[in-house]
């Protein structure tokens, strides 16, 4: 099953202009609210300034509480409905289903961008950047280091032209405790 | 036959690297060959404590990294398919100080680890991929929901504030009617019905059948002056004469002979 956006497939030049033409990030104020209908998630977002049509663009970036998992978002509601490219940090490997790549090679593990291609399918991949197991690594690591890399792969900026950097006290969660043991090998959780 | 070993060698070969594994500071994750109806390959993840180790999901599926939509009318059957694989596979849950649910199969032995991932790994195929279809019939749903739009109107271009929509009688709370007319302090019953098959046809005869007999039972029975049933006979989806014999059974509980959509008009004359 590969469910086919049919936005991006009807108009597969507007979306390539979203993703690839210079876009501003306006707010400065980089602090964390809690994403809406879903305590575990923080969620910071800002709109975009741009020349590329009529349509509102936003910047989010999601932070999962207590983990080292963040998603990165560029997202056009009246162009279609689901964010329009992705970066995940962690999560599920990603099939690109498609008969023209290798079975072995259909799988796509975190990190990774989410893309569409000219047919309107869902696809993945790894920038040379991802590619390296050491700077994946540290990327997964470090909101920023991935915020800096989504920025750099969508010509998207704030107005000085640089980067948004999340400082650690300005969230709301606690990253300090994503480096230490992970939560399944304390006695909080029991395993029979 | 030379042949048909390279075929069989290379789909193995293929099977076997798409199986591929991340070590992580202290556990393993293993990104199965399993993959859902949502393009998302399946993880598990192998760990030790307290001398067994711990093959479980690592509570991806309870924290929703698989992106599963939801679609709350399945709910019920979500359920059924989730308890028969959880307990097919003997899975077991624990919860961490988040709540997060963690799914897991545990050994003290080795050799019996690759076996526990299988049933994770199927126990988790299953139960994401029920969440990934949506059972409920579009089609089905988009035809009611049409009929019912353009009766609807239909009734209130003619009652305006005289009708009421989806409405049970006040003492028979479960039943309701698709429409309930109040004129001259008489009530009028009407039931719509439609289907985009034979089968949902002849389910909604048997609700509107149902649904004027218990409205005997109601207080204001002696209120009631019609009991009136609207059918759309513009679907081609589903035919009378194929189900008669429920047909008949709901001419002996209206009042007035069921109205065809098409002779709408007849609506007018009898209420």
């Amino acid at each position: 099953m590969n469910k086919i956006n049919h936005d991006v497939k009807n108009s597969f030049e507007l979306f390539s202009k979203l993703r690839d033409e210079n876009k501003i990030i306006i707010s400065s104020d980089i602090t964390f609210e809690v994403k809406e209908n879903n305590a575990k998630w923080e969620k910071w977002k800002s709109d975009i300034d741009h020349q590329i049509c009529e349509y509102d663009i936003e910047f989010i970036v999601e932070v999962q509480k207590g983990t080292s998992k963040y998603g990165v978002k560029l997202h056009c509601k009246n162009f279609t409905k689901q964010p329009y490219f992705r970066f995940d940090s962690e999560g599920p490997s990603h099939r690109n289903y498609s008969i023209e790549i290798p079975l072995e090679e259909q799988s796509v593990s975190t990190p990774h961008f989410n893309s569409f291609d000219l047919n309107g399918y869902s696809i993945a991949y790894k920038n040379d950047v991802l590619k390296s197991e050491t700077e994946s690594k540290a990327i997964q690591e470090d909101l920023n280091f991935g915020v800096a890399l989504f920025c750099d792969e969508t010509n998207t900026k704030l107005e000085n032209k640089k980067y948004p950097q999340f400082k650690r006290q300005d969230l709301l969660l606690d990253l300090s405790d994503v480096k230490s043991v992970p939560n399944f090998f304390t006695d909080n959780i029991t395993f029979e | 036959m030379e042949n048909y070993e390279n075929i069989i060698d290379k789909i193995k070969k293929s099977f076997c690297d798409l199986t591929k594994s991340k070590v992580r500071d202290n556990y393993i994750e293993i990104i199965t060959s399993y993959s859902t109806l949502n393009n998302k390959f399946i993880s598990v993840f192998i760990f030790k404590k307290n001398e067994r180790y711990i093959v479980t999901d690592l509570g991806w599926f309870d924290q929703n990294y698989y992106d599963t939509p939801y679609y709350e009318e399945s709910e019920d059957l979500i359920k059924k398919i989730k308890s028969n694989y959880l307990s097919s596979y003997d899975v077991k849950m624990t919860f961490d100080e988040n709540s997060n649910c963690f799914y897991y199969k545990s050994t003290d032995n080795i050799n019996h680890i690759a076996s526990l991932v299988y049933d994770i790994s199927n126990f988790l195929l299953g139960t994401i991929n029920a969440y990934c279809i949506q059972f409920k019939d579009e089609k089905e749903e988009k035809q009611k929901e049409t009929f019912r739009k353009d009766v609807n109107n239909y009734l209130l271009e003619n009652y305006g504030d005289l009708i009421k929509l989806r409405a049970p009688l006040d003492d028979v709370k479960n039943v309701k009617f698709n429409a309930i007319i109040e004129k001259t302090s008489r009530l009028n019953l009407v039931t719509y019905v439609t289907g985009s098959s034979q089968y949902y046809f002849e389910n909604d005869l048997r609700k509107s059948i149902v649904n004027f007999d218990l409205s005997a039972k109601s207080k204001y029975n002696n209120l009631i002056k019609n009991k009136i049933t609207i059918i759309n006979d513009e679907s081609n989806d589903f035919s009378i004469d194929k189900s008669y014999n429920i047909y008949e059974l709901l001419l002996s509980r209206t009042t007035k002979p069921p109205i065809m959509w098409s002779e709408k008009e007849k609506i007018l004359e009898y209420i």
